[in-house]
């Protein structure tokens, strides 16, 4: 029982509170892909940890040393157990599992749905452009009829990169090379599968962790397409085009409020910071990978106390016989 | 939807190019004569697009003459919506290299640029 109040305190922490001093960071924009798996590791804390409360209100501490075996039994037990016995123990057990199964479908449900809905509209969308479309050299790129400068990638199977007309007219070559070397650091790095994550997540729970997460990794995967076009392109030219296809005049509802984003990008590109060195990056992959199993640290912890004890599987009650 | 293939987007192309509809004969002089063509493989195609939307057929005498269902452009601004998010179901499908804004915001934008470009 104590096991399942403390992950449930870590994950109300992490999914509430958590947020609001963590986006103030500056690290990740010296090195976004690793602030892209913090805010990756948080969540999947924040789920493990509430999913494994639940779990854990089922089962008294000392049977979790059994494993996953043990916890099995214990849900089986729990369910199938005869409902005669008023046993609140019990009680707090079936709700603990609910909740913990309920949890877990739900967000599995909800990244499912996104990735899959993506993905349809995405062929549909490539499906159509390729028949209205024009076709240059570069089997990646359809230019389609458009009287403002815009750019965006199609991810999926068949990735494209769509460029409106006005954009191929507008933009000179190296800028274009520059956007084109963006867009492709976003296929190669299969962002559609970490935004498609984070915005089913804050589909299935708008709790601050999951929104924070989602607007920091929207953000972050376009520091980290600049970054990656940079290596190979002055930052200049990605600057400028940045800077043309963000002015480019759209309809109103198409109008979003990244100005900030942008600003911020142009930025950076015009004066990058410093970047985050060796020894930094791996003393936060280990923090990070420690944030991500540590409800299994913080539900494991009694554990560890009791492992070894030669104790039977609760027949009732959630007294056990000791044997 | 399963793409189209190419014989698919050069007919479309053909139909949206010409000023009149076309029957299966008509479309095939226009193909790319490089290309030598069933007749029966462009009518199946024609039909095909037919099927899916894409060209709209009647009657003459006793063939059928095809034209787009809708201008090029139509497709197009579609598409372009889409990709804009207009509507907006917050299921950003498409990430655009940038995200447009407001006149205000453009004008500092620009200006920091600018600043940015002078600066050694």
């Amino acid at each position: 029982m104590r096991v399942g109040v403390t992950l449930a305190a870590e994950a109300a922490l992490l999914l509430f509170l958590a947020p609001f001093p963590l986006r103030r960071m500056r690290w990740p924009e010296r090195a976004p892909g690793l602030g892209i798996l913090a805010w990756q590791a948080l969540s999947l804390a924040a789920l493990i940890a509430a999913v494994l409360a639940g779990v854990a209100l089922a089962a008294p501490t000392d049977l979790l040393a059994h494993g996953l075996s043990g916890l099995w039994q214990i849900c089986v037990h729990t369910f199938t157990a005869g409902f005669g016995e008023a046993d609140p123990g019990r009680v707090v057990g079936l709700v603990g599992l609910s909740v913990a199964g309920l949890l877990a479908v739900r967000a599995g449900w909800a990244v499912g749905r996104e990735l899959a809905v993506g993905a349809s509209r995405r062929r549909r969308h490539v499906a159509v452009a390729e028949v209205v479309g024009r076709r240059g050299a570069d089997p990646l790129v359809i230019t389609l009829d458009f009287d403002e400068p815009v750019i965006y990638c199609v991810p999926g199977r068949r990735p494209r990169v769509i460029v409106s007309s006005a954009a191929a007219a507008t933009l000179p070559p190296e800028e274009l090379s520059a956007v084109l070397a963006h867009e492709r650091a976003h296929l190669r790095a299969r962002h559609d599968l970490v935004l498609a994550i984070a915005h089913g997540l804050v589909r299935a729970f708008p709790v601050p962790l999951f929104r924070t997460a989602a607007d920091e990794v929207v953000r972050l995967v376009e520091l980290a397409a600049d970054d990656a076009a940079a290596r190979h392109h002055d930052r200049r030219n990605l600057a400028n085009a940045l800077v043309t296809v963000a002015t480019a005049r759209v309809p109103r509802d198409a109008l979003a409020a990244g100005g900030a984003t942008a600003l911020a990008r142009v930025g950076r590109l015009a004066q990058p910071g410093r970047p985050l060195r060796r020894p930094a990056r791996w003393a936060l992959m280990a923090a990070l990978l420690t944030v991500a199993l540590s409800p299994l640290v913080v539900g494991g912890a009694p554990l560890a106390a009791v492992a070894g004890t030669d104790q039977c599987l609760v027949p009732r009650g959630g007294t056990v016989a000791a044997g | 939807m399963r793409p189209l293939g190419p014989l698919e987007a050069q007919i479309m192309e053909q139909a949206w190019e010409a000023s009149r509809p076309l029957s299966v004969r008509d479309m095939l002089e226009r193909l790319s004569p490089a290309r030598a063509r069933a007749y029966t493989t462009v009518m199946t195609v024609m039909d095909k697009l037919h099927d899916k939307g894409w060209l709209k057929r009647e009657r003459v005498g006793r063939a059928f003459v095809y034209r787009p269902a809708l201008p090029r452009a139509d497709y197009a601004a579609a598409l372009m919506r889409e990709a804009l998010d207009l509507g907006r179901d917050s299921r950003a499908t498409l990430v655009r290299f940038a995200e447009q804004m407001p006149p205000e915001q453009a004008a500092v934008l620009r200006a920091a640029l600018s600043r940015e470009n002078q600066a050694p």
